[in-house]
């Protein structure tokens, strides 16, 4: 109505300093009932992952006679694993494989005439409006929209940081104050100890330890050998996630969002508590599935041919 | 009366606005059907395909990271934000996203709205986007951003984000399409593909995306174009200003002799902007700006001076005294 009577009286300066009421923009109430019928395909063919009461992502139904893909990484660490699929829920689950590649795993549940979605298989160009899942609750399943962002392409590893804090003096790297609680202090890392070596390579000083540490991968195994008093220590251990400025603006994001053979980028506004689940175009079709949701403007999906051939490959054992 | 209105906005509106111009969507309240997002998808594919080739990710160069850019003329003139150029006369590289590099040298910011201009310095034409100088975006409207979010990617190509305008403020405009590091100085374009603002920062939730709008950079066209440093920051600093002179050295004094008067010059540097206003070696520099001057006092006043201020200065030169007015040039690489 604002809006209306600026045009009438044609002074769009009156506009300045107003805002866009809340159920208006893209996560509002008044947006999610234009898609309706496509949250109702949202509900029937996602997987609410349950660990115990606790919400833990979603799943996507592959067949109507109970197999499901989820994300593995996630769903490893549940101690109490429960599907919701439409109104029933399911405890008795079988893991019938697993992809690290993709991050899959295959279960089945005892369940027939489950809601199958038709399949997109071909690949969504840039702007292709998609609807993923947003939040849940026990019987209803929430929709959100986004579009296809970017080239499908392979996402590589992430770049690597030691995980410890260090610190530089005259020209030494010094590891700095380490939490009693900190996986390094119980490796036995004291706060002053002197960096001397990284794989073999000599670091001396900061720039040296950015320049050995620049090309090296999250996950990859590092040895490094510190000098404390008199001694010379080695420790080993897997290189952490380099936590970046863009992470710092990235809310919750996916804990694996490296690695993956080929994905569809959209800009879904999602969290790692919402991935698992279907990505579904216009026309209804699952065009991936939701695999991380990898940092503020990317959400990455598995694009259905691939989620499709895993899921023959798994299957078959 | 309710008829009557409607009538009257449809009238108004196409004489305003050019009916063929304004997509019906823009207002909805809200999508009302998948019908209206199939017209959305339908203009944002066509709106971006026309845009695309105009979008470059602007690095910095010595790892300083990276921001966006968009070219909005044929001989490669760029706009973008002045927390990606920094400052006036710096050279860069324009990425395209077909990884073609070009070199940049800045223009004009105005550094407390974050508008900043850049342009090719190779020889053109390069594909460009159409500005909306007229300044036509609505409040709730459909946008499209774009940008090389964390930085240049050839395999992803440039990154694609749908909004809706939520928030219009004189100098700043918020979306709710989602921004990252490395879309700064990004285009924002309405869904017929004109440019419209240019992306600044992010608060704190994925609503908060905010953006400079073209009217700031319209006003301040001129200016910018004749690379001028214009306002105060935060999005920018003035560089330090250098005069280019080498004091000389202190000499030991003897038991109850004064220390003589003013700042005696040992060397003056080649090409800096003492030398263009004729000091020279051996000048005595008595006063700055009106105030007696010591070697303390000299070196903390040019301290605070900015690049492209005027200082005034009294200079001995053996019996003759003069003043020089003398604008403070840029650091030296």
């Amino acid at each position: 109505m604002k809006r209306l009577m600026v045009l009438l009286l044609g002074v769009p300066q009156l506009l300045l300093g107003q805002e866009l009421e809340s159920e208006f923009r893209r996560r509002g109430e008044v947006f999610r009932e234009s898609f309706e019928p496509l949250r109702e395909l949202v509900q029937a063919s996602s997987v609410a992952v349950y660990d115990g009461r606790r919400a833990a992502g979603y799943g996507v139904v592959m067949s109507k006679d109970g197999w499901v893909m989820v994300k593995a990484s996630e769903y490893e660490l549940l101690e109490k694993p429960l599907l919701r699929i439409g109104r029933s829920s399911y405890a008795a689950i079988e893991e019938k494989g697993r992809s690290d590649d993709w991050d899959l795993v295959l279960l089945k549940v005892e369940a027939e005439g489950l809601t199958v979605p038709d399949w997109g298989v071909e690949e969504p160009a840039y702007g292709t409006v998609v609807f993923s899942n947003s939040g849940t609750s026990r019987t209803r399943r929430r929709a959100q929209f986004g579009v296809i962002s970017a080239t499908a392409r392979a996402i590589g590893g992430l770049a690597a940081g030691l995980g410890f804090p260090v610190v530089e003096e005259e020209g030494q790297v010094l590891v700095d104050k380490l939490e009693e609680a900190d996986a390094f202090a119980e490796l036995g890392l004291r706060e002053g100890d002197v960096l001397l070596s990284l794989d073999g390579e000599r670091v001396e000083g900061f720039a040296s330890l950015l320049e050995l540490i620049k090309d090296r991968e999250a996950g990859e195994m590092a040895k490094i050998e510190v000098e404390r008093g008199e001694e010379s220590l080695e420790f080993e251990f897997e290189l952490e996630q380099l936590f970046t400025r863009n992470d710092a603006m990235s809310g919750e994001f996916s804990a694996r969002r490296g690695n993956f053979p080929r994905v569809l980028q959209h800009d879904t506004p999602m969290s790692a508590r919402t991935v698992g689940g279907p990505l579904f175009d216009l026309q209804g079709r699952v065009i991936g599935m939701n695999i991380a949701f990898a940092s503020r403007e990317a959400s990455y999906a598995i694009p259905a041919k691939e989620l499709l051939a895993v899921f023959e490959e798994l299957k078959a054992g | 009366m309710l008829r009557y209105l409607v009538a009257w906005l449809g009238v108004v509106s196409g004489w305003v606005c050019g009916a063929e111009e304004r997509p019906y969507f823009n207002d909805l309240k809200a999508p009302q059907s998948l019908e209206d997002f199939t017209n959305i998808e339908q203009a944002l594919q066509k709106a971006f395909a026309k845009v695309r080739p105009a979008v470059v990710c602007l690095e910095l160069g010595d790892d300083q990271g990276s921001g966006s850019g968009v070219v909005v003329s044929a001989d490669g003139l760029i706009l973008t934000a002045a927390h990606v150029t920094t400052g006036v006369k710096r050279t860069m590289a324009a990425v395209f996203e077909d990884g073609t590099r070009k070199t940049v040298e800045t223009l004009g910011l105005v550094a407390d709205s974050d508008a900043a201009m850049a342009r090719i310095v190779d020889e053109g034409p390069f594909p460009y986007v159409e500005v909306d100088r007229e300044n036509t975006t609505l409040m709730g409207d459909w946008v499209m951003a774009l940008g090389h979010s964390g930085g240049f990617d050839e395999k992803r190509g440039v990154v694609l984000r749908l909004g809706r305008l939520v928030r219009m403020r004189p100098q700043t405009w918020q979306s709710d399409g989602t921004l990252i590091g490395g879309d700064s100085g990004g285009p924002l374009f309405d869904m017929s593909g004109r440019l419209i603002g240019i992306h600044s920062r992010v608060g704190k939730t994925k609503g908060e995306n905010l953006h400079v709008p073209m009217e700031e950079f319209v006003e301040h066209w001129d200016a910018m174009l004749a690379a001028e440093f214009v306002g105060e920051g935060p999005f920018a600093q003035r560089p330090a200003g250098f005069l280019g002179i080498e004091m000389a050295a202190e000499e030991d004094l003897g038991e109850g002799e004064e220390a003589p008067e003013g700042v005696p010059l040992k060397r003056v540097f080649e090409d800096s902007a003492a030398a263009a206003a004729g000091l020279q070696a051996g000048d005595v520099i008595l006063k700055l700006d009106g105030q007696p001057v010591t070697r303390v006092t000299l070196v903390q006043a040019l301290g605070a001076k900015v690049e492209g201020e005027v200082v005034s200065l009294l200079v001995r030169r053996g019996d003759e005294m003069m003043t020089l007015e003398i604008e403070l040039g840029g650091r030296p690489a």
